[in-house]
């Protein structure tokens, strides 16, 4: 009796702490979730207040709808955005006032010979509008030839124009901007010409010049009237507030870490500013900023903020311009709403260590355009976090219980191979297969290929770039591949002094070849690995031809000077549209050849993604609205647009031959005489030169074509069998170990791992 | 005459329990129902309090260990870690066939087979030496101990300045005009994997040997004297019999720490060393990063199961030596 009440007690006792161990395992579940949502950039968009999760809903308003084309933007101090723009073919100011639809309309006088440069505020809300003159064409070697200021009060009336007479005159035209203009409280002008600031008294004398040295992202007014400056300096991202009596730039006191962002003067606090895609507020006093929301949760794209304003009821509002197409200008009016009032879509979590701007572009674009799902983003750490902890935590979560539905490829850290060992990615082609608007035929067949294993596609690249190596004909040929034997040869003909690479180093050149030639030394299928043949020794002995640290020449010749004239031989560059095939033409200033990286056998082109590169998770609990966001990206509406602004090829084979028309069609303009004048269809501008790129011909488009369809997927060398190779390599460029000790070396190891694989 | 009523708590208690093992003892008459529910609730309310001490640890083992136990179990027949389709032992095939976990179980076993016997032997020797009279007993004993209080990061160190390809050691045969040899990267890579836990772990051995020593009768030892025994007489037929529980406490943990010295070899010699000092805990290791949990666990089972063997073993050993000493 005694025994079994004993043994009922232990029982009670075992039950009930198995219990409590599974509340508890039950509690610990849902508390990681909750903490991986927190560790959600995104989740900072939203708060709770009272039990009560917030969130900001937007409201967009296209500016374009008003005028042409939008040259400059920005918000008021009473609740209004001023534009301005063409309307009818004259210069016009408009100023609408948020909430409302109607929009005022100033015409504004402009010189002739003058253009509308920039737009400021003082510090009583008055508008400041910079006009430049220029002699010359401004885009290749004009000078300026006047720049004025004109102050006009929120109602259009002009009150004063500023003339800076002759203090900017004979200025290279193309170093010369105002990228931003302020006034201060003490009637001071500041102008902000990329790496330098200028302050004018108010006749418009230079009151003094402050070269800073580096590019100044920012010039803002704080909401004490000080001037600041935001730039990466030597010590990393700092602000720094104009010293007039110092006539130079003095350190902000504050312990707060900035990094690169969109920065403002607050109404409520000191700084309003943009990082990460996070919108903070804070005081210098401040021991870390407050975040106020993260503008992807609202489908905005931070890296297209003009402007930005918190108002006194609670509203946020942001002008944004979107310069991967025709400079579309948007208001975006952010209201606070409850989440429970909110019509709610079905989450899918984007997961990435790094979020692109690209990929915030193409989720912000998705979530406005589905009305069925919703991505959020998890982005492992902040920026205090290591990267190798950022991984840890990916890799982590990626076999959690709530992993994320779309991982990024070009940021995750596990190869392909280990994601569908792990059984972590989903062949998609069941998705492809059942779509009836995505038909596999109408893409572009290799680089469709690019990430399918074993039959099995688990991604898709809707954006991609070559990358080569470019050479003149006369020293490369015109073949569309080559040997290292043949690289070794053309560097053994020329003299010690021609430099086959710009500024690289042995290891550079290590990782280079072993890339290229992966599959001679490394099966990984099979689990073997062979690196005691020539052919590794020779790559070996090719890398220690270069350097140790590539050292870099100030006063050197430029890079085109030395490819010119011989110097140097070869570029080894990502080639993203035809009009960058057409630049690096012009570089070489002879025929050339994008000849690829030297191989001991296929081709040496490279694809390599230059968008938004996504894999389904195969615990995804939302697999079709994975497969919606996969499809968004490869929508002939979506491809036409992908291609711009040199983004990349698109993989849509229509889509890819409208770009290659656009890229070969003629553009004109009618000259003062009324004659049809050939003009420059873009302008590529380097430290060392200016290119005006006109129609491509048949020729060029055709062998970017070629390049492309020939272009093998970017198979990316295993870094852990590279790290293994750089390791043991090194006592070779040291000159400790034989070329055969490192190659006996690197085999045995390479195998262990490879061994270890299987 | 007292009053019961007015008797200190504590005091009837302790009488209450007093009778009752007495009565209980001599077969009388069993306590009133009213005493037995009194005592029913009393042992009630100290199970719940014992239970209230005990949960935590229970908690932490459950959490801790249990829990991660069967977890692992769980892994070992699953597929992979998201698709969970039961495989049974398909990763144990696995991992049998898998040329990185033989070559890691090899030289696991190999090393253990030859560190762990020279731990206990020449920590037992060094021991026997200190404990006979000889001078500087005191300094010798610090010598030995001091790598215990040297930081891993400090040992590591120390052994890349003396076994590096251009380290200390290879400067030393240079002068006898030998080749650089690179110990870390070669054959010879264990020895100096062995040469390193023998220094770290040499020191701890050592004073536990010494205090079984000190703790041996000295009337048998007197005795056997007396009878005109021998030292090895002595030592085999006394002193090893006595240290026979020791001796295995210090093989134990001289296995376990022999499993833990890929510490040292990994901050020597990165994740994928010359396959002669690739451990079992760099095949454990790597698979985690790899998130290939399925093989992790399969060949942590298979390592556990081998510990468990070996460590029974060990006891059944003790158990025939030292059976007579501990009586």
């Amino acid at each position: 009796m005694g025994k079994r009440k004993n043994w009922r007690g232990f029982g009670s006792l075992a039950v009930s702490l198995l219990l409590s161990l599974a509340l508890f395992l039950c509690g610990c579940g849902g508390g990681d979730a909750k903490e991986n949502k927190g560790a959600e950039s995104g989740k900072e968009a939203s708060g709770e207040e009272d039990g009560e999760e917030y969130v900001y809903v937007a409201q967009y308003l296209p500016l374009n709808d008003y005028c042409e084309a939008i040259s400059s933007v920005m918000l008021g101090n009473d609740q209004n955005v001023f534009f301005l723009g063409m309307k009818d073919e004259k210069d016009i100011l408009f100023s609408l006032k948020i909430g409302e639809d109607s929009v005022q309309e100033f015409p504004l006088e402009v010189e002739e010979g003058m253009m509308v440069s920039s737009m400021g505020k003082d510090a009583d809300g008055n508008l400041l509008i910079g006009f430049m003159g220029y002699e010359g064409d401004p885009e290749a070697g004009g000078t300026v030839k006047s720049v004025m200021v004109k102050k006009i009060s929120p109602d259009g009336k002009e009150l004063e124009t500023l003339d800076t007479g002759n203090a900017f005159k004979k200025k290279d035209s193309m170093s010369f901007y105002l990228s931003d203009l302020l006034q201060d409280k003490e009637g001071n002008y500041y102008i902000c010409s990329g790496k330098d600031i200028y302050v004018l008294n108010q006749d418009g004398s230079v009151y003094c010049e402050i070269p800073v040295g580096e590019y100044i992202s920012n010039l803002f007014a704080m909401r004490d009237g000080r001037i600041v400056a935001a730039y990466r300096g030597s010590n990393g991202y700092s602000l720094e507030e104009v010293d007039l009596a110092g006539k130079g730039l003095k350190a902000l006191d504050t312990s707060i870490v900035f990094e690169y962002g969109v920065f403002l003067g607050g109404t409520d606090t000191d700084l309003l500013y943009t990082q990460n895609s996070v919108l903070y507020s804070c005081n210098l006093s401040d021991e870390k900023p407050t975040a106020l929301l993260n503008w992807i949760d609202s489908d905005i794209n931070s890296n297209y903020l003009q402007d930005f304003a918190v108002f006194p009821d609670g509203r946020i509002v942001a002008v944004t311009v979107d310069y991967s197409s025709a400079g579309e200008t948007e208001l975006s009016v952010l209201t606070k709403k409850k989440r429970s009032e909110v019509p709610q879509k079905e989450t899918l979590v984007y997961a990435s260590w790094y979020v692109p701007y690209y990929v915030e572009k193409d989720i912000v674009a998705f979530n406005k355009r589905s009305e069925k799902y919703r991505i959020e983003v998890r982005e492992y750490g902040d920026d205090s976090t290591a990267l190798e902890e950022k991984i840890t935590m990916m890799n982590t979560d990626l076999t959690s219980a709530a992993p994320p539905d779309i991982i990024d490829l070009s940021y995750c850290q596990l190869s392909l191979e280990e994601l569908i060992s792990a059984g972590i990615v989903e062949d998609i082609t069941p998705y492809l297969e059942a779509d009836g608007d995505i038909k596999r035929e109408d893409y572009v067949e290799n680089v469709m290929r690019a990430y399918e294993r074993d039959g099995k596609l688990y991604a898709i690249m809707p954006c991609y770039g070559i990358d080569t190596m470019i050479g003149k004909v006369s020293d490369v040929g015109t073949g569309n591949k080559w040997t290292l034997d043949e690289m070794m040869a053309l560097m053994d003909s020329k003299g010690p002094e021609v430099e086959i690479l710009e500024y690289v180093n042995n290891n550079y050149m290590l990782h280079t070849m072993c890339t290229a030639n992966q599959s001679l030394f490394v099966d990984e299928e099979n689990g073997t690995c062979d690196f005691s043949g020539e052919e590794f020794k020779k790559i070996l002995e090719f890398a220690n031809r270069f350097p140790k640290e590539a050292n870099y020449d100030e006063n050197g010749p430029s890079e085109i000077e030395k490819l010119r004239n011989g110097q140097l031989l070869l570029l080894a560059r990502a080639v993203t549209s035809v009009s960058m095939y057409q630049m690096y033409e012009y570089e070489f200033g002879e025929p050339v050849n994008f000849i690829g990286y030297p191989t001991m056998g296929s081709t040496g082109l490279i694809l390599t993604p230059n968008s938004t590169t996504v894999a389904m998770h195969a615990a995804s609990e939302n697999k079709e609205g994975v497969w919606e966001f996969i499809r968004f990206n490869l929508t002939k509406d979506r491809q036409e647009k992908l291609g711009t602004a040199n983004g990349g090829f698109p993989i849509l084979k229509s889509a890819l031959e409208q770009m290659f028309e656009n890229d070969m069609e003629e553009e004109y303009y009618v000259d003062a005489d009324g004659n049809k004048q050939r003009t420059s269809k873009s302008t590529w501008t380097t430290n060392d030169f200016t290119v005006e790129v006109y129609a491509a011909t048949k020729e060029q488009v055709d062998r970017v074509r070629e390049m492309i369809e020939t272009a093998q997927p970017d198979l990316a060398i295993n870094e852990k069998v590279y790290e293994i190779i750089k390791d043991e390599a090194q006592a070779y460029f040291d000159g400790q170990k034989s070329v055969e000790e490192v190659a006996g070396l690197v085999q045995n190891r390479v195998q262990t791992y490879l061994n270890e694989t299987k | 005459m007292r009053d019961r009523k007015k008797e200190p708590k504590a005091r009837r208690m302790s009488l209450q329990i007093g009778g009752h093992g007495l009565a209980g003892k001599k077969g009388q008459a069993q306590p009133s129902a009213a005493r037995k529910s009194g005592m029913q609730k009393r042992n009630a309310k100290s199970r719940r309090i014992s239970t209230a001490f005990l949960a935590p640890s229970f908690l932490g083992v459950m959490l801790f260990f249990v829990v991660p136990f069967f977890v692992v179990i769980y892994y070992a027949v699953v597929n992979n870690p998201i698709q969970h389709h039961f495989v049974f032992l398909d990763n144990f095939s696995n991992v049998f066939h898998n040329a990185a976990f033989r070559q890691a179980a090899s030289n696991t076993m190999k090393f253990s087979a030859i560190a762990v016997p020279l731990a206990v032997a020449l920590s037992l020797g060094l021991a026997m030496l200190l404990d006979s009279k000889i001078p500087f007993k005191s300094q010798f004993r610090t010598f030995f101990l001091t790598p215990m209080m040297v930081p891993i990061a400090s040992i590591v160190l120390i052994w890349q300045v003396l076994f590096h390809y251009n380290g200390m050691v290879n400067d030393i045969t240079a002068l006898f005009g030998t080749d650089k040899i690179d110990w870390l990267k070669s054959e010879h890579a264990q020895v100096v994997i062995i040469v390193l836990f023998l220094w770290k772990n040499l020191g701890y051995n050592m004073i536990l040997f010494m205090s079984a020593l000190g703790s041996i009768p000295k009337d048998i030892l007197e005795v056997a004297i007396l009878e005109s025994a021998k030292p090895w007489q002595i030592f085999v037929h006394i002193k090893i019999r006595y240290l026979s529980s020791t001796i295995l406490f210090v093989t134990i943990m001289s296995l376990i720490n022999s499993f833990k010295v890929f510490r040292e070899i990994y901050l020597l010699t990165d994740d994928y060393p010359y396959n002669t000092v690739y451990m079992m805990q760099h095949f454990m290791n790597n698979t985690f990063g790899n998130l290939d949990y399925q093989k992790l666990s399969a060949a942590a089972i298979l390592m556990s199961l081998v510990m468990v063997a070996i460590i029974g073993i060990l006891f059944l050993t003790e158990n025939y030596f030292g059976k007579d000493v501990e009586g």
